[in-house]
């Protein structure tokens, strides 16, 4: 579609070539409704008559609109599938994680260091306390703390061997 | 070494010797480059709508609602790089088994000190057990490998077709022909209101000019010439030429803010398409993977990595524009 300008002289011959655009631009099939944008912008910039160049380029706004519409649309058409997807691959990293995890024996590793720290922990109590304390219960509890650590140890050695 | 133990450390070796990790880094690799391009196309997209709209405030809907889509589209590509990286995280397992278990044989020995006993875990058992443990550990790893490829293979390749109609959407409607045009009516608006330029005042001023010379060729034509016209013509012409001259300037400076965003406009389009081709290729990479882990033969590393490089240089060159 190529237009020869100069030969559009009167009103009524410019807003009959207006007519010819905006009707284009209603049948045109998706692909060609750039080509129409095309001409109607060249249009809206050869044309004199202000109201004629004003219809011009709200034609060509309408027809970005109109796309814009579509594609958004379409965007948020399939936005829940995505989101459900990424549901399905964010249960299969925590998986692959937790196993890589275990594969490393970190939860074993954290479970042993754990276990090493609350017995430190609870011998200097002890030795804070003292063997003639006026608190003989509570060296009993650290007794007791002490000894289901040392099951515990014994576990993951068992665990680990 | 006790026999017992030597047995059990040839037997595992044995069965190792059928579970190769597989390479995981094309995939990975692959999925980093496609983040940068979706990335990229919501900066630029994003860019492009919010000066529609900064322009004209029919427009400011469709920016926000892109701008909502694709965060959704940048949350997935976020897990699909955790997806990645927890493959190459099991991977990493599969291969440091021996340091796992000779840590964890630290730790053993650590708190037996602590309990008041003398380390039970003598060095020659924890390295038995790290080289038994290395073996475990790659047998585990490649199966948790090989379930979680097949658990996502679905999605990915679902994901792969929903971008790949993402970026068509894009191509074609966000960022079409007709939203190209909007762009210029701006430009073509904004030179008529600061600078009252059109093609029309143009062709105005060229078609009086083209009158006034006529007019003057009459003039010198006459019997005798009519040297007063003439003079009066051509001091006219004298004011029109440079108005002609200036309009033309104007409106060549108004054409390059056209080639401008024509530019922009067609870079976007290469890499909207260098987009779509690369999660094709991506979805392909991982249907590799996966069909490899299935029939239990190892992935053909070679094809990946050509793919990935394939893949790298097409959004390179799309970049690049």
């Amino acid at each position: 579609m190529s237009t020869d300008w100069s030969q559009l002289k009167s009103f009524e011959d410019w807003s009959g070539k207006l007519r010819e655009l905006l009707d284009s631009g209603a049948k045109a099939a998706e692909a060609a409704r750039g080509d129409v944008a095309d001409e109607l912008l060249e249009y809206a910039d050869e044309v004199s008559f202000g109201d004629l160049k004003r219809r011009a380029r709200e034609a060509v706004k309408d027809l970005a609109l109109a796309d814009l519409q579509a594609g958004t649309a379409s965007l948020r058409s399939r936005s829940q599938d995505l989101a459900s997807q990424q549901q399905l691959i964010q249960e299969v990293t925590a998986q692959a994680n937790k196993d890589a995890k275990s594969i490393k024996l970190e939860n074993l590793n954290q479970l042993a260091k754990s276990a090493t720290d609350a017995i430190t922990s609870l011998k200097e109590a002890k030795a804070a306390i003292g063997n003639g304390s006026d608190l003989p219960a509570l060296a009993t509890k650290i007794d007791k703390g002490l000894s289901s650590l040392e099951s515990l140890r014994q576990s993951l050695e068992k665990l680990t061997s | 070494m006790r026999s017992t133990a030597r047995l059990f450390l040839i037997a595992a070796l044995s069965i190792s010797a059928g579970c190769a990790l597989p390479d995981l880094k094309p995939f990975a690799e692959a999925t980093r480059e496609l983040r940068e391009s979706v990335r990229q196309t919501q900066h630029r997209v994003q860019a492009d709508l919010d000066a529609l709209a900064k322009q004209d405030a029919q427009f400011k809907p469709y920016a926000g609602d892109f701008a909502e889509a694709w965060r959704v589209r940048l949350d997935l590509l976020d897990a699909l790089l955790d997806y990645s990286a927890s493959l190459a995280a099991l991977s990493d397992a599969g291969q440091s088994g021996k340091a796992a278990a000779a840590e964890l044989g630290d730790s053993l020995n650590q708190l037996a000190d602590a309990a008041g006993q003398a380390g039970i875990l003598a060095k020659a058992a924890i390295d038995v057990g790290g080289i038994v443990y290395n073996v475990i550990a790659s047998v585990r790893a490649a199966g948790s490998i090989k379930d979680a490829v097949l658990a996502a293979d679905p999605a990915i390749q679902d994901i792969a077709a929903n971008l790949d109609k993402d970026f068509e959407a894009i191509s074609k409607k966000i960022e079409s022909r007709t939203v190209l045009d909007a762009a210029k009516v701006f430009i073509q608006e904004r030179y008529e209101k600061e600078r009252g330029i059109n093609k029309a005042y143009r062709s105005a001023l060229v078609k009086r000019l083209q009158a006034l010379q006529e007019e003057l060729v009459q003039a010198q034509n006459a019997s005798p010439p009519n040297n007063s016209s003439m003079s009066a013509l051509l001091s006219v012409i004298a004011q029109i030429e440079p108005r002609i001259q200036a309009a033309n300037e104007q409106l060549d400076a108004r054409a390059r803010e056209y080639e401008a965003v024509e530019r922009n406009w067609e870079a976007g389009q290469a890499l909207f398409a260098g987009a779509r081709k690369g999660f094709r290729r991506w979805a392909a990479i991982h249907r590799q993977l996966a069909t490899g882990l299935q029939s239990g033969s190892p992935p053909n590393v070679a094809l990946l990595v050509g793919t990935v490089q394939d893949l790298k240089a097409i959004l390179d060159e799309a970049r690049k524009k």
